[in-house]
């Protein structure tokens, strides 16, 4: 009798599934551990794109205006209350002040070269660099262009943001800049938003407020609920809305996303012609954090622009260094025409790559 | 009636030892090291859970007891040169892709994607797939926590049923 309930097929069954899974899943892990993409390493490598779509890319030569988006949403006011750690959006959509601003805009080059030989001599206590994909150029106006591809409520685009302002600043200056958050569910890390963002909606918010004689910058975010988790529309949901806003240039560069067919998450940038996927730099404080409590979530905006003024402490060198990699890259797609490009420790990443 | 006293009585036997009590422990640690490994592993070397811990802890734990079971099931098995009962391979497969779910909902998903990729399927189906696991991981891993105990519901009556039946074949 129970050797008949044992060979039976629901028995059978019921076995080999989950045996199945377990296998599957084990592969799994084990083609994880082997293709480590997204474990950020101490060294820049450029990778040529083989196979898929991405050697059929072709350039881009767009002609057309970029979009100046609003200075502030009725449906996402300034929130003033000064709310606690872990809940707080204190100042969210609130614009820069001169001194915040120029903070970024007016970051001395003696911090980027610092950070660049700290991360090329392996000083840094974080983690920095990235593997980018050689791309054609996406010219705009007759400039290449920096495209972000990121969400509001995402953790690694908050902490990217302050890395890429700094590199962008390097190449022209933004007007204005405003307090941000990633999602309350997402650790609510202070940050910088592009624009005031559509925090209590789910759409897609475009535009920055930054002039450039070298490169144009388009920002693309998705926004959800800040007060939820970290949440991404579908690519194709987001093409749509960007779409609905008939901007050349902004629907060219949500299709150029598409067609380069590596899309795996947020934050995804493109510097001239290196297409990063994350962040290129892992700053939540002054070391990678083993918990998941994070410094950075318990630091305000304050916090954060003191320690890029004063340039010294492992975060604010892991945001410098971050955006010495994204200027490398840029100053190596134009032809390092721009001022910060003559910096030695510039000039050494880019001979990595 | 009866039958729930003998599942329940598997349990308690198998707990009465400490040598079990000391497999689940250690798996249950294994487990808990696993997934944080694997999801840290798809955020930078950061241990970013977005699910609620006791979410986690309930798959490791029902993960581990199925684990427990199953080394059970192995061990009775081996003694009555019978066929194992136990569902050890599936505690496994729920908290690895358990894991690999709750990465998915981080802002990147390095392991997914790149399997997707790998597969053929192109941007636009690989961020519909992953915001779909993104919004909807809470549930998965519930899920998840739900085979598990649904497997412990089996692999104890399989043992029961062998305990019921053990004590014939000595007599035969």
């Amino acid at each position: 009798m129970a050797r008949k309930n044992a060979s039976s097929p629901f028995r059978s069954k019921l076995f080999y599934i989950p045996l199945i899974i377990s296998i599957i899943a084990i592969i799994l892990s084990v083609y994880n551990v082997a293709h480590p993409q997204q474990v950020v390493i101490y060294k820049t490598v450029i990778q040529n794109q083989t196979g898929g779509t991405t050697t059929q890319l072709t350039g881009y030569n767009i002609t057309s205006p970029l979009i100046t988006p609003p200075t502030s949403l009725a449906s996402a006011p300034v929130i003033t209350a000064n709310q606690s750690f872990g809940q707080r959006l204190t100042g969210i959509n609130q614009p820069f002040n001169a001194s915040e601003l120029a903070a970024i805009n007016n970051a001395p080059d003696a911090y980027y070269e610092l950070a660049g030989e700290m991360y090329l001599n392996h000083t840094l206590n974080n983690s920095v660099g990235a593997q980018p994909n050689v791309v054609p150029l996406f010219n705009v106006n007759g400039k290449p262009s920096v495209i972000y591809f990121g969400s509001i409520t995402c953790i690694f685009c908050g902490e990217n943001r302050w890395a890429m302002a700094l590199a962008l600043a390097k190449f022209g200056s933004f007007n204005s800049l405003y307090t941000g958050y990633s999602a309350l569910g997402d650790s609510d890390v202070p940050t910088i938003y592009w624009r005031p963002a559509s925090y209590n909606t789910s759409t897609t918010d475009l535009g920055a407020f930054y002039t450039s004689k070298y490169v144009n910058f388009l920002a693309i975010e998705n926004t959800e609920p800040i007060t939820g988790g970290f949440a991404l529309q579908p690519m194709s949901t987001i093409l749509q809305e960007v779409t609905a806003v008939n901007n050349t240039a902004y629907t060219a560069a949500m299709n150029y996303i598409i067609q380069i067919n590596n899309f795996q998450g947020t934050p995804y940038t493109i510097w001239g012609n290196y297409q990063v996927g994350g962040a290129d730099a892992v700053a939540f404080g002054n070391s990678t954090p083993k918990t998941s409590q994070l410094p950075l979530e318990y630091m305000t905006h304050q916090d954060m622009f003191n320690q890029l003024r004063q340039g010294t402490s492992q975060l604010a060198l892991t945001e410098y260094a971050g955006a010495d990699v994204y200027i490398a890259y840029t100053c190596k797609s134009i032809n390092n025409t721009a001022s910060i490009c003559s910096l030695p420790a510039i000039q050494k990443i880019e001979a990595q790559q | 009636m009866k039958r729930q006293t003998n599942k329940l009585g598997v349990l308690r036997m198998i707990y009465s030892s400490p040598a079990y009590v000391v497999v689940n422990i250690a798996a249950a640690a294994f487990y808990y090291f696993l997934f944080r490994y694997l999801l840290a592993s798809q955020n930078y070397g950061i241990f970013l859970l977005n699910v609620p811990h006791y979410l986690l802890y309930s798959l490791v734990i029902s993960s581990s007891v199925l684990l427990t079971l199953g080394a059970y099931g192995i061990k009775s098995a081996f003694e009555s040169r019978g066929k194992a009962v136990g569902e050890q391979g599936a505690s496994a497969a729920t908290t690895i892709v358990g894991a690999v779910i709750s990465g998915c909902a981080s802002c990147q998903a390095p392991f997914v994607g790149s399997l997707l990729y790998a597969v053929g399927f192109n941007t636009l189906t690989v961020s519909s797939i992953l915001s779909g696991i993104g919004g909807s991981q809470e549930p998965i891993l519930a899920a998840f926590i739900v085979i598990n105990l649904a497997l412990i519901y089996y692999s104890t009556v399989k043992i029961a049923e062998g305990c019921r039946v053990a004590p014939r074949r000595r007599k035969g």
